[in-house]
């Protein structure tokens, strides 16, 4: 604009931006006196905009300065500046020495990712410094320091951390000033190459770089986020055993099964924190090797992308190693037994874990002491000589007793051995507790001591029945030594016992058959004694380890057997005596019966009573006593009355029935037998003349003794001796004989049926008993006895006996004598129901009575015919006695005359009213 | 004193007996009494059964036995009274 066009035009005119109002305001500030500055706009000549700087300065109160500041070409350069940094892809910045004012363009900013608005120097430099990586921004530094001092050119890559990770970026610079100063220094911000800048100026070295990372013996290689290959190095194809192009195709978890998605995230995570870290990884090759790898991984990020740089190392080996390292300490610790490592100075170097825990000591009570502190009745003289000695023979073993932390001593079982490491000697103890086993050892003692001591025998068999042990007490019933058997067949010690009886709980009886001297499994056996032994072994089987084995057990049951086999035969011994003894008592109850008790003797018979005087005389003199008389009389009442009379009253009498007994009996009966003497003979028997030794034999029906026994009985009389059936031994009696018997034993010597010998043997002291008809006068005090005892035994109460009855009873001839008497009385009572008894009599019996009286010829006396006669004449007429139809006119007598009769014979009226 | 009865046969016997010990020895006495004929004798003396023999001594009953028993053991009844 020309002058013209400015002096004396309006300012705000002027100011494109301004207004007239905003001028006047302007200019009351003005009069403050503060400086105003702004930019503006100020419309040239061509009504063109030009950027201006406006400064305004009142002088007095009417002017003010206007001073203008062209801003075009500031504005243009910087401006030229920002176009050519987006287009190239590259910021710039000034550094102003000498205002120490720092300048980023807006494309460095945002690489730098830096706020537009911070650029004081303090500021830029401590975010640079955040941002830099630590030794980037040193050499930066150190750097831009040695481009003020004087003038340089520089080019340098730095990394930055940004939202994006770690970006690299390329930064150079260039010195500027004057001849004296280095005032400014200017430069480029750019995205940075992986390439190093010599790296593109030198390919000798990129060829070299290549083949060093190509041919390391590191395995080398570059992963991507996504887990794939980048690079893999020669190495890497080696040991993985995969063609190059077919790593680069796979994703790392084909070789890497660990490296999960999940596992590849947090490796990406903590690089991009970390940018390098050292980890372990189990890679395994296409044939399946596992292979231990330790990689050292770098994080890089080049044009954006991020890229894992791997440097592995295999470490497979020393892994191995270090397992089998730690397996070996392990074992050694946890080893049942207890380990000790010392050296020749006597010190302990290592104790395992098992000892420690077994003594109670520390790791440090242990290691560095002395080993002699730690067992009984040592030393370190002793320790010196056993190492003299393990040095000669390497190994060693013995016993002895190891100190435990409580005070007290343990049995222990110690094994040495020699053995030299990296040129030193160390002796490495193992050591075990022999607590138990010594405690095992007493009960295995204790028990091998009862199994000798005990009286079984006892046999174990194997599961084969092959022999295993035998103890003492078998042995000494095989009289054989303890290894005779050991390892052989059951066979050759139970002869005769069949393998099926080897069951548990089964017991085994076998027969050891006596032998003088005889082989036996190579070994000579002889029996002491000779004689056969039964042993009887029960069979238990146990199973121990899974093994199988036969215990037996069991005595010599020899004499047990016997015992039982004299108790059977005492048994039945006693079972024949208790039978003998029964049919005794039985026999003595019958004749302590009042059938046979002589004060039972009923009589008042004048006669009979000369018999009773008989009695009394030839009772206590050893007299043989013959007793004759009819069936019924009462011949053994006599005999019994004989020996309870006699001196022998206190020994038994026995009494025999010889027309009771079958006659191939008799002998037996009577003189007894032995065993076997007959079939059926199952045992010794005594004879009646033995059972009546010291007392008295009573031979009822001596008459039907066959002949052939009357001269043993005959023997037995004259000599006092006999022999059993069937036996050889003379047996010697003291006996009483009394004899009965109702026949005529005359009559039968005579006939040849009797021993004439016998009969006059016997035939001593004859009683011949009367029949009861001979002595009538007793019927009567008869009847009252037999009437009292069958009422008492019936219940019943009977006061009258009818006279008449009794009486006809008197003439009646009883020819069963007594025994008939008595069966007429019981059956009359057990009739009778009143208090008076009659006795009926039947009528063949009356008129036996007449007429057997007279065929015996037995008379009446006068009167009691006359007496029955006119009883019978009044029983004819019913009792009428006189008149037209009575007895008197019957017996032809007067009617005076026979009521005169009557009355002196005692005839009542009961006597003939039936 | 020798309690009987007439019918009583062992009676007989142990008569016989005593007349031989008799005949030894006069100084024993023998009283026979039938109960049949003194009942209340027989009564006081409780005998129930016959014979019975009550052996006395200085008019005091030293023995009692019932029923007939042997000569030997009559005498050895009776004689260490005598």
């Amino acid at each position: 604009m020309t002058t013209s066009e400015v002096v004396g035009q309006h300012w705000a005119g002027l100011n494109a931006q301004l207004t007239h109002f905003a001028w006047k305001k302007r200019w009351n500030e003005l009069e403050l006196n503060v400086p105003f500055v702004y930019t503006t706009d100020i419309i040239t000549s061509g009504e063109y905009l030009r950027p201006v700087r406006v400064t305004l300065q009142k002088i007095d109160a009417q002017v003010a300065l206007i001073s203008l500041e062209d801003l075009l070409d500031t504005e243009l350069k910087e401006k030229q500046l920002s176009y050519l940094g987006v287009h190239a892809n590259a910021g710039y910045w000034i550094y102003n020495r000498v205002d120490k004012i720092w300048y980023l363009s807006q494309q460095a900013r945002e690489l730098l990712e830096l706020d537009a608005e911070s650029n004081s120097r303090t500021e830029l430099l401590a975010l640079l410094g955040e941002r830099l990586l630590t030794e980037d921004w040193t050499a930066l530094q150190a750097t831009i320091d040695k481009a003020l001092s004087a003038p340089n050119e520089f080019a340098h890559h730095i990394r930055v951390k940004t939202s994006k990770g770690i970006v690299s970026l390329e930064i150079t610079g260039q010195s500027m000033g004057n001849d004296l100063q280095v005032t400014h220094v200017i430069g480029t911000i750019k995205a940075g190459e992986l390439k190093s800048t010599i790296a593109s100026e030198n390919p000798i070295f990129d060829r070299l770089s290549q083949f060093s990372i190509e041919q390391s013996t590191d395995l080398i290689f570059w992963t991507r986020p996504d887990a794939t290959y980048i690079y893999v190095n020669q190495a890497v194809v080696d040991c993985l055993e995969y063609e190059r192009k077919k790593l680069l195709s796979m994703p790392i978890r084909e070789v890497v099964p660990e490296f999960t998605d999940e596992a590849r995230d947090q490796f990406w995570s903590r690089l991009r924190k970390e940018h390098s870290f050292e980890q372990e990884f189990s890679f395994y090759s296409r044939t399946g090797k596992k292979i231990e790898l330790q990689a050292l991984i770098n994080y890089l990020n080049i044009d954006g992308e991020e890229v894992a740089c791997s440097f592995c190392r295999d470490i497979t080996e020393r892994k191995k190693s270090e397992t089998r390292q730690r397996l070996i300490e392990f074992t050694v610790d946890h080893s049942k037994d207890l380990i000790l490592w010392t050296q020749p100075d006597g010190f302990i170097h290592f104790a395992s874990e098992t000892f420690l825990l077994r003594t109670g000591f520390s790791r440090q009570e242990i290691e560095g002491q002395p080993i002699h502190h730690f067992f009984q009745n040592s030393s370190s003289e002793m320790v010196r000589d056993f190492w003299q000695k393990l040095r000669e023979k390497k190994q060693m073993e013995l016993e002895t007793q190891l100190l435990l932390k409580v005070g007290n001593y343990i049995p222990v079982h110690v094994r040495l051995n020699y053995l030299v490491y990296e040129g030193q000697e160390y002796d490495c103890i193992y050591l075990r507790d022999w607590s138990k086993k010594k405690e095992r050892d007493v009960l295995v003692k204790l028990s091998r001591e009862a199994l000798d001591k005990t009286k079984d025998a006892i046999v174990w068999l194997e599961e084969d029945l092959t022999v295993r042990y035998l103890n003492q007490s078998m042995l000494r019933l095989l009289n054989a030594p303890p290894d005779a058997y050991l390892g052989k067949s059951y066979h050759q010690l139970f002869r005769n016992v069949s393998q099926r009886e080897f069951k548990d709980g089964n017991l085994i009886d076998f027969k050891l058959e006596p032998e003088v001297i005889g082989e036996r499994s190579g070994a000579k056996v002889a029996k002491s004694d000779g004689g056969s032994r039964q042993i009887e072994l029960k069979c238990t089987l146990i199973t121990y380890e899974d093994k199988l084995y036969y215990m037996l057990n069991g005595r010599d049951v020899t004499k047990r057997l016997q015992r039982e086999a004299d108790l059977q035969t005492a048994f039945s011994v006693a079972e024949l005596e208790k039978k003998r003894l029964q049919e005794e008592n039985l026999t003595l109850r019958e004749d302590a019966s009042e059938n046979y008790n002589v004060n039972n003797i009923i009589t008042v018979s004048a006669k009979y009573k000369r018999v009773l005087k008989q009695i009394s005389q030839v009772a206590d003199v050893d007299t043989t006593v013959l007793i004759t008389g009819e069936t019924g009389t009462g011949k053994e009442l006599l005999a019994r009355a004989v020996h309870q009379l006699s001196e022998r009253e206190g020994k038994p009498m026995v009494k025999v029935n010889c027309a009771a007994l079958p006659e191939n009996l008799i002998e037996s009966e009577l003189f007894g037998h032995e065993k076997g003497a007959f079939t059926g003979a199952s045992g010794r028997k005594k004879g009646r003349f033995e059972m009546a030794d010291g007392g008295t034999i009573f031979l009822d029906e001596i008459g039907e003794l066959p002949l052939l026994l009357q001269s043993k009985l005959l023997r037995v009389l004259q000599e006092g001796e006999f022999e059993r059936l069937g036996g050889t031994e003379t047996i010697k009696v003291d006996a009483r004989l009394i004899a009965a018997t109702n026949r005529n034993l005359k009559e039968m010597v005579a006939n040849g049926n009797f021993r004439e010998d016998l009969y006059y043997r016997l035939n001593v002291f004859p009683i011949y008993n009367l029949p009861l008809r001979e002595r009538p006068e007793d019927i009567p005090v008869l009847v009252d006895f037999f009437v009292k005892k069958f009422s008492k035994q019936q219940g019943k109460a009977i006061r009258n006996i009818n006279t008449a009855d009794v009486k006809r009873l008197e003439y009646y001839h009883f020819p069963g004598n007594i025994r008939e008497l008595e069966n007429i009385l019981e059956r009359a009572v057990v009739l009778c129901d009143s208090d008076s008894l009659s006795i009926p009599l039947d009528l063949a019996a009356t008129e036996a009575t007449t007429k057997s009286a007279a065929a015996v010829g037995h008379f009446l006396t006068f009167e009691e015919m006359q007496r029955q006669y006119i009883i019978d004449a009044l029983k004819a007429t019913g009792g009428r006695i006189t008149g037209e139809g009575g007895a008197g006119l019957l017996l032809n007598l007067n009617d005076r005359t026979l009521m005169s009769k009557m009355r002196k014979l005692g005839i009542q009226k009961r006597d003939y009213i039936v | 004193m020798v309690f009987y009865a007439p019918w009583a046969g062992s009676y007989g016997l142990l008569d016989a007996f005593l007349q031989l010990l008799l005949i030894k020895h006069p100084s024993i006495q023998v009283e026979r009494v039938n109960i049949e004929e003194c009942p209340e004798l027989a009564a006081e003396m409780s005998v129930t059964d016959i014979p019975t023999t009550l052996l006395f001594k200085d008019e005091e009953i030293v023995d009692v036995f019932v029923g007939i028993i042997s000569r030997k053991n009559l005498a050895a009844k009776i004689l260490p009274y005598v």
